[in-house]
């Protein structure tokens, strides 16, 4: 086209001064459509070539030399350091109460350590963790006795928590392990809330110190905003750790492949107490599983216990319930306690610990 | 036409064209059918709900297990038997497991004819455990139902140079990491699993309260039985004493024999009580003859001295009263003459406390 | 462009805007909508916490084909299946209304084809004339019905019913938890489970789906039309149908826009085909001329007409025929005789090819094809289950998997079997017996399931039994402590117990193990001692069906169950 504007007739002069115009407008048209292209082409090729090549620690990169760079990262998350316990309580750690009334039995165990106002104020929010395992009636003493989770539930109420959570991530199915154990309809008529598991709440905890579940997938989302943690155990004989009590409760917690847990168990269960620091624990000794755990199945394998426990010491706690509860005085505590009390975590030897005990109707 | 029509454009998302329709007349017959049939969908939605709102509850609720057995509470941790406070501070102790004739073997398999012939009644043990430590002490506690029959199972136990001490009430002895000890129809066996100070430490706190105990060994003489305290007159101490219950010395006849040994090598003494001075003779004349199985008389006197033919020790019995005293295996014959005389004298009066014998 | 008409404007016929609203294809789009939501919403509460009393397999029991092959097959009619009483009866007086109205699938695919469509009108007449493949879903139907005579229930392979609450389960809804954010976990079909629910070949269910709703857009409602013998049974009732869309000759000027969205390809715009008709009314919402009606018409009117259509001196009773085409109905399906004795012969044969195989024979049956508790007889369990997976949808543990070709063949694809590496079965539960609408897996009381009670004399029901594999045992082949086994072993006494030995290890440490076995008269075969081992991919102990107690061929030990299994 340049060219014929090129031969135009001298003499034609207006026409050609107005072809002028308009190769000049074609030109620059022609010009702009170019460079336009050319800029995207160039940016694209800049932006591509930027993002393969550049060094990773630049910002968006997408360098990975390695592959080392694309590898997940899950994030890993962290329980408040000194976990939830009180420091300084000034009281007995062990309160004892025996008796039937479960309502009075659980206040009176908690007056023993100085009263649920003591751990319980009005801005706190509450997770309760009761033992859940198993799809049993509560009368089997393989699950935390409902009356109990209702009392403590009242209880911390009473002191004005801002909200109770109550959660387990039980064994078997969660929604019958809840309802047919009565624990779903003891918290709900108490006034709780129920946080049930599902795949998107386990998150990494990372728990420095601990031998095997150093960083471990854990039921996080019940925890998210927490800022008190209970923990509720029936007493339980168990088939491999001789028994499962506030300690061994923890385990309800963890996600991933607890299955692995029994290769070492008294480790797990040491390491249970070194990750989670409760606020205090209820020993729930209304019911004692004291054979056939810790899935029991049978009346006959359990017994009345008629006794709670609230300790700040779950250590102690456990000691307590198997000298008396499960009625083992005498026989060497199973390995979880010693290595947890080598972990200064607790002490076993309960009987050196101020205790209150009551006995009520 | 109800609207106007759209104007077709295939580049709309999705149909483009999707509520046109081309009829041109409406009939409310429609209308009132279709809000019959809306009711009749209200009607099974209600009755769906209806019949979600009533489960069944037999499928939600779980069986509650029938106990097959009555629940059996295990052995309590009460004392029983054992003394108040056995446990040493820093120890604990377990569950008190027990063992009558029957089942006795559970325990000690192949052992317990031993006990049984020292009329063996009922074993309770117990274990105690440190709480610092591994180390545990087992006590096992053997009812014997006199308290000959434990002195003897316990002298039976006794091994080569072991030292007695004669505790009130009853003997005891600490060999290494365990103590044996007897009281009254009681005899105690306390197995260390260790032998450190702790263990021994927790050794003579269980034996003081055994021997202080106040009525937790029971059982007829709290004090020993005669055979010991005559025997301990003429010089021969509780815990050298044996007793046995039958066939002592591997005489058939010799029946609730007592014997103690003086001095390492030196003479036996023995005594047991017939039932009347006439069997008591007939009882001594059997020693006599048994003795003289294996050796010659010495002297003519009656009851006379037997003289062994293999180790040429003196040996001899003789009825004084209703009892058979006796002396064998004594090296020399002139102080086993005198032992004899001194034991003679030294014996009770006709009624004594083991009438019952 | 003109303003655009306000929605309460008048008709051009002068009727209220609320007579133009309330026409009939509005109120099938609203019966459609709700059926499909009531649908979605009773599997949505086949699960523990909203199952109540709920009725969740409705729909299923509706299924006519379910209720008269199952009743071929078993020649009974189990619990709630004489519901499908009810779509009988509806499809006897009004014609194949399930399908337009009611079947969840029909409105699925209605709906894609309705949302994705790009075709002009003349290209959607085309789309929707009858075709002679249209037949095919009545051999199916033949095939399967000869196939469930014999006690070979195959229709849930192409049942739509049982294919949508397939594919529903083990593929869109697992896919919707996976999204779903933790704050929404209360919506998601499985709430309370801590891991996410996994089917075994749910690529094959959900892409079947996926490729049913493609079909639509070359073939609209391409299922319903070429393979539903569902729909192919209802159509062969449809021929006695009071009602049906009549078409006066007498107003159609054969302008074919009643074809435009004719779902059922029934042509309406001709002799309307009874058997392919699914009322859905859009034939009457386009007709311009009012020549549609919905009319009990037993009779044909090709009879009374007068004159000739050529010349176009045609009258019936007095009215000058316009249209051309003075049939106004087929009642049949469009299947030759020759057609239907070929289609029986092809059931007939279909019946030992599949048949002769390993699944119901004493020998060589499959170890892992382990049917959930109170499932009956194998053979009788084929002859009851329809693959739908209500089971496997209620089931709390995700043990319920549908069965694969390697474990089950043909015959079994897709019914329940236990995979206990995913799941166990959970002790005091009893949900899939509830839900089965065929009694494949027969209800079954708690009581019955545990053996106590008035079952204690029968004992438990057992699933199958547990064996070790001591060359992978943690403690057995590895001196590793472990019996994880034993912890969660649910009877009691337990089935597993052990040997305790003390032994040195290889650096010298002192390692007392328990060594796990099996008591065969306790173990019920839950599984959960495989879903619990350490060892998971191929588990030290693991259940096989031997010892099954719905089958005495297949029991393992001579001493009854129940003697032996007491506390001594």
């Amino acid at each position: 086209m340049t060219k014929t504007c090129d031969r135009q007739d001298a003499q034609r002069d207006a026409q050609r001064d107005a072809q002028d115009v308009s190769c000049d407008a074609q030109r620059q048209k022609e010009r702009r459509a170019f460079l336009k292209q050319l800029g995207i082409i160039s940016g694209v090729a800049i932006g591509a070539g930027y993002a393969a090549l550049a060094p990773p620690s630049w910002p968006l990169s997408l360098r990975d030399p390695d592959g080392e760079r694309g590898k997940p990262r899950p994030k890993v998350h962290h329980l408040p350091a000194g976990g939830y316990a009180l420091k300084d309580i000034g009281t007995a750690p062990l309160g004892i109460a025996h008796g039937k009334n479960i309502d009075a039995l659980v206040r009176g165990a908690i007056d023993g350590i100085g009263g649920i106002k003591r751990y319980v104020t009005s801005d706190d929010v509450v997770v309760i963790k009761p033992n859940v395992a198993f799809d049993r009636p509560a009368v089997l003493g393989t699950t935390t006795n409902p009356e109990v989770l209702a009392a403590l539930i009242r209880l911390v109420k009473e002191a004005g928590a801002k909200e109770i959570r109550v959660t387990d991530n039980p064994i078997e199915s969660p929604e019958s392990c809840f309802e047919r154990s009565g624990i779903r309809t003891a918290a709900l008529k108490a006034g709780a809330r129920i946080i049930l598991p599902s795949p998107a709440d386990f998150e990494l905890l990372a728990t420095p110190g601990a031998t095997h579940i150093g960083t471990w997938p854990f039921f996080w989302r019940p925890f998210v905003g927490a800022t008190k943690v209970i923990g509720v155990a029936p007493v339980k004989d168990h088939n491999l750790c001789r028994a499962s009590m506030t300690t061994k409760n923890w385990y309800g917690l963890l996600g991933g492949r607890r299955n692995q847990f029994h290769q070492d168990i008294h480790g797990i269960i040491s390491d249970l107490a070194l990750m989670l620091r409760p606020t205090f624990v209820l020993l729930d000794g209304s019911r004692v599983l004291f054979r056939s755990g810790p899935t029991g199945g049978n009346l006959s394998d359990v017994r009345a216990g008629n006794t709670i426990v609230a300790s700040t010491d779950s250590l102690a706690a456990d000691a307590f319930g198997w000298d008396e509860l499960l009625g083992r005085k005498g026989e060497q505590l199973p390995g979880y306690f010693q290595q947890a009390a080598a972990r200064k975590l607790g002490n076993p030897t309960w009987q050196e610990a101020r205790v209150k005990r009551v006995r009520l109707g | 036409m109800a609207r106007a029509p759209k104007r077709y454009n295939p580049d709309q998302l999705f149909n483009p064209d999707g509520f046109r329709h081309y009829r041109r007349a409406y009939s409310h017959a429609e209308l009132r059918w279709g809000l019959s049939i809306l009711l009749g969908l209200i009607a099974i939605l209600s009755w769906v709900l209806y019949r979600g709102a009533r489960p069944d509850p037999a499928l939600f609720a779980a069986l509650t297990p029938m106990a097959r057995n009555p629940p059996k509470i295990p052995t309590s941790t009460a004392n029983g038997v054992f003394p108040k406070d056995l446990t040493p501070p820093g120890w604990r102790a377990g569950v008190i497991t027990s063992f009558d004739t029957k089942d006795v073997y559970k325990k000690i398999n192949g052992r317990e004819s031993y006990y049984k012939s020292f009329g063996f009644q009922r074993l309770d043990c117990v274990r105690l455990s440190q709480r610092s430590s591994s180390a545990t002490i087992d006590l096992e506690l053997f009812d014997q139902e006199q308290p000959q029959n434990a002195l003897g199972a316990y002298a039976g136990e006794r091994g080569e140079g072991q030292v007695d001490r004669v505790t009130p009430g009853g003997v005891a002895r600490v060999v290494r990491n365990a103590l044996y000890l007897v009281r009254g129809r009681y005899y105690l066996r306390a197995v260390g699993s260790d032998e450190s100070a702790a263990t021994l430490t927790a050794l003579k706190h269980i034996e003081a309260r055994f021997v202080g105990a106040k009525g937790a060994a029971k059982g007829p003489g709290q004090t020993l039985p005669w055979g010991y305290t005559l025997l301990a007159k003429v010089g021969i101490g509780a815990g050298a004493v044996t007793y046995e219950r039958e066939n002592a010395f591997s005489f058939e006849f010799a029946k609730d024999v007592y014997a103690g040994r003086l001095g390492k090598d030196g003479p036996q003494l023995f005594v047991m009580a017939a039932a009347s001075p006439e069997a008591a003779k007939t009882l001594a004349a059997q020693f006599h003859k048994s003795f003289s199985s294996y050796g010659d008389a010495v002297g003519k006197q009656a009851p006379g001295w037997v003289k062994d033919h293999f180790i040429g020790a003196f040996s001899t019995a003789s009825a004084i009263k209703r009892f058979v005293v006796g002396v064998r295996a004594a090296p020399k014959l002139a102080p086993a003459q005198k032992l004899l005389v001194q034991l003679e004298q030294a014996l009770p009066a006709e009624n004594t406390d083991d009438e019952d014998m | 462009m003109r303003d655009k008409p306000s929605f309460f404007q008048k008709s051009s016929d002068g009727s209220p805007w609320f007579v133009r609203a309330g026409r009939i294809t509005h109120w099938r789009v609203i019966s459609q909508a709700f059926f499909f939501g009531l649908f979605i919403f009773l599997l949505w509460t086949t699960w523990f916490s909203r199952l109540g009393g709920y009725p969740v397999s409705l729909f299923l029991e509706l299924d006519p084909l379910v209720a008269i092959a199952t009743a071929l097959s078993t020649h009974t009619l189990y619990r709630w299946l004489w519901r499908a009483i009810w779509v009988l009866a509806l499809t006897l007086l009004l014609g194949r209304v399930f399908c337009g109205w009611i079947c969840p699938l029909g409105t699925l695919q209605q709906f894609t084809s309705w949302l994705f469509n790009i075709r002009k009108n003349n290209a959607r007449f085309d789309a929707n004339r009858y075709r002679p493949i249209f037949r095919l879903k009545t051999i199916i139907l033949v095939v399967l019905l000869v196939l469930a005579a014999f006690g070979m229930l195959q229709i849930g392979l192409l049942d739509p019913i049982c294919l949508l609450t397939r594919s529903i389960v083990t593929a869109a809804q697992p896919a919707m938890d996976s999204a779903l954010p933790s704050s929404l976990s209360w919506l998601s079909s499985a709430p309370g489970a801590p891991e996410q629910r996994v089917f075994d070949g749910a690529w094959f269910t959900g892409g079947l789906l996926v490729t049913i709703l493609g079909l639509t857009l070359l073939i609209p409602r391409f299922f319903c039309r070429v393979l539903c013998p569902l729909g192919a049974l209802l159509g062969v009732l449809s021929r006695f149908s009071l009602w049906r869309i009549e078409r006066d000759v007498t107003q159609c000027t054969d302008c074919d826009l009643c074809l435009r969205a004719c779902e059922g390809a029934s042509d309406p715009h001709d002799a309307l085909r009874k058997s392919e008709c699914f009322v859905c009314f859009n034939c009457i919402d386009d007709c311009p001329e009012s020549a549609l009606t919905f009319a009990r018409a037993p009779l044909p009117i090709k009879d009374q007409i007068e004159g000739s259509l050529r010349q176009g001196t045609a009258t019936l009773f007095g009215k000058k025929v316009l249209s051309k085409r003075p049939e106004t109905e087929i009642k049949g399906p469009d299947l030759p005789r020759r057609r239907w004795v070929l289609a029986g012969a092809l059931g007939v044969m279909a019946f030992p090819f599949i048949r002769l195989s390993n699944a119901v024979t004493k020998r060589g049956y499959n170890k892992k094809a382990i049917r959930p508790p109170g499932s009956v007889q194998e053979s009788e369990f084929l002859k009851r289950c329809i693959k739908c997976e209500q089971c496997i949808n209620v089931c709390p543990t995700n043990v319920l998997q549908p069965a694969t070709f390697k474990q089950a063949g043909i015959e079994g694809l897709w019914t329940p079997t236990m995979n206990f590496r995913v799941g166990f079965c959970q002790y005091n539960c009893t949900l899939c017996s509830e839900v089965c609408p065929t009694g494949a897996i027969q209800k079954t009381s708690l009581e019955r399931k545990l053996g106590r009670g008035e079952y204690k004399k029968e004992g438990p029901i057992r699933l199958g039994t547990a064996f070790y594999d001591r060359g992978r045992c943690l403690p057995w082949a590895m001196e590793t402590p472990c019996v994880v086994c034993e912890e969660v072993c649910p009877v009691s006494p337990k089935a597993i117990g052990g040997v305790t030995e003390t032994i040195t290890r290889h650096d010298g440490k002192t390692v007392t193990l328990k060594k796990p076995v099996i008591r065969p008269e306790l173990c019920i075969g839950c599984g959960i001692c495989e879903r619990e081992c350490p060892v998971t991919d191929e588990p030290a102990v693991y259940v096989t069906a031997v010892g099954e107690s719905r089958d005495k061929e297949r029991s393992l030990l001579l001493t009854s169950h129940k003697k032996r299994g007491e506390r001594p």
